[in-house]
């Protein structure tokens, strides 16, 4: 537990001397800690719930089916459906990855569905289009699923665990 | 409006839920409620770096310095300032094509919009509490290095 709060009582120090030093820029930063912790505490709770109901009824077989080790190319392709279908800043993704995992999915997919969270949000994409141009969108998106998808391949091989946090008491 | 859909999907799954069986959705709320508790401490982590970060990186700064193209050395900064911070989409998209008309090459903006989604310096706390440290290492690291590349090619590909 100590070393947990360890970073936390680092960032305290940090803004105390960004406090005495610089207060402006001191206060700024409060300001956004603000509002971004503001999100945060609105956004999760939901988000675990959520989890929770899906970690409780789907069954593991219907994850490691679709997204286990033998789902293939078909796996990869829900994988990117999945997060780019999902909306939301990116922390949202690892809880989820994580029922994922719990459930039976393959490093790959989580790498991909990661992957495509965080840069294929088709929303997002059409504002790309709108400042960066149709072509510079489609090229920058696809190469980036690409790169996700051999990112995952190479994690695979080189057997990079995913070590999940908390097993949940077993339900069932 | 995302935080509205958010919750009313939370509400109807647990109206739904609990009609089908108290027993399991009284225990997907304590599994909830647990990770819930356990993600906090890397979250405030991640509030409080975020803070200190836009303090010296705001979209102000970042359109005053990557703007004037500085080849390969302008790309690499973009990088690293994409890694680091962590902008929502519909700020930094603006600014990319703002850095773009100010005269930073193609190469330059994909370098930083491509690491600023790919890769989480801020995010990592959590990533690594929820995911592990070994794959948040490997994850980010490696999807650092796809940037690199994918900046080279769009660089190649759209001049």
């Amino acid at each position: 537990m100590k070393k947990k709060l360890r970073p936390l009582l680092l960032l305290a120090v940090a803004y105390g001397i960004l406090a005495i030093t610089m207060p402006v820029e001191g206060l700024r930063a409060l300001g956004t800690v603000g509002r971004y912790f503001k999100e945060v505490a609105f956004i999760l709770p939901p988000v675990f719930v959520l989890m929770g109901l899906l970690d409780a009824w789907v069954p593991k077989e219907t994850v490691e089916l679709h997204l286990g080790h033998t789902s293939g190319l078909r796996g990869i392709l829900l994988s990117i459906v999945l997060g780019s279908a999902a909306a939301g800043p990116i922390y949202v993704a690892f809880p989820v990855a994580v029922t994922l995992v719990r459930k039976g999915t393959r490093v790959l997919n989580i790498v991909v569905f990661l992957t495509a969270w965080a840069a294929a949000h088709l929303p997002m994409i059409i504002v790309e289009m709108r400042f960066l141009g149709l072509t510079f969108a489609l090229i920058r998106t696809g190469l980036t699923l690409i790169m996700g998808v051999t990112i995952g391949v190479i994690m695979e091989r080189m057997a990079v665990p995913i070590e999940v946090a908390d097993e949940p008491a077993q339900v069932n | 409006m995302y935080t509205v859909i958010l919750y009313t999907l939370a509400v109807v799954g647990v109206i739904f839920s609990s009609r089908a069986s108290k027993e399991k959705t009284r225990k997907a709320l304590i599994i909830g409620g647990k990770s819930l508790l356990n993600m906090l401490p890397p979250m405030l982590t991640l509030v409080g770096v975020i803070g200190i970060i836009m303090v010296f990186l705001t979209p102000e700064w970042i359109a005053a310095h990557l703007g004037k193209e500085a080849g390969p050395i302008g790309t690499l900064i973009a990088a690293l300032v994409g890694a680091i911070t962590l902008i929502p989409g519909f700020v930094a998209y603006p600014l990319a094509g703002s850095l773009y008309q100010a005269g930073a090459s193609v190469m330059t903006v994909a370098a930083f919009i491509t690491t600023l989604t790919m890769v989480g310096f801020v995010t990592a706390p959590v990533e690594s509490q929820q995911l592990g440290k070994r794959f948040t290492l490997w994850r980010n690291g490696l999807s650092f290095l796809s940037a690199l590349v994918i900046a080279y090619v769009m660089g190649v590909l759209l001049p």
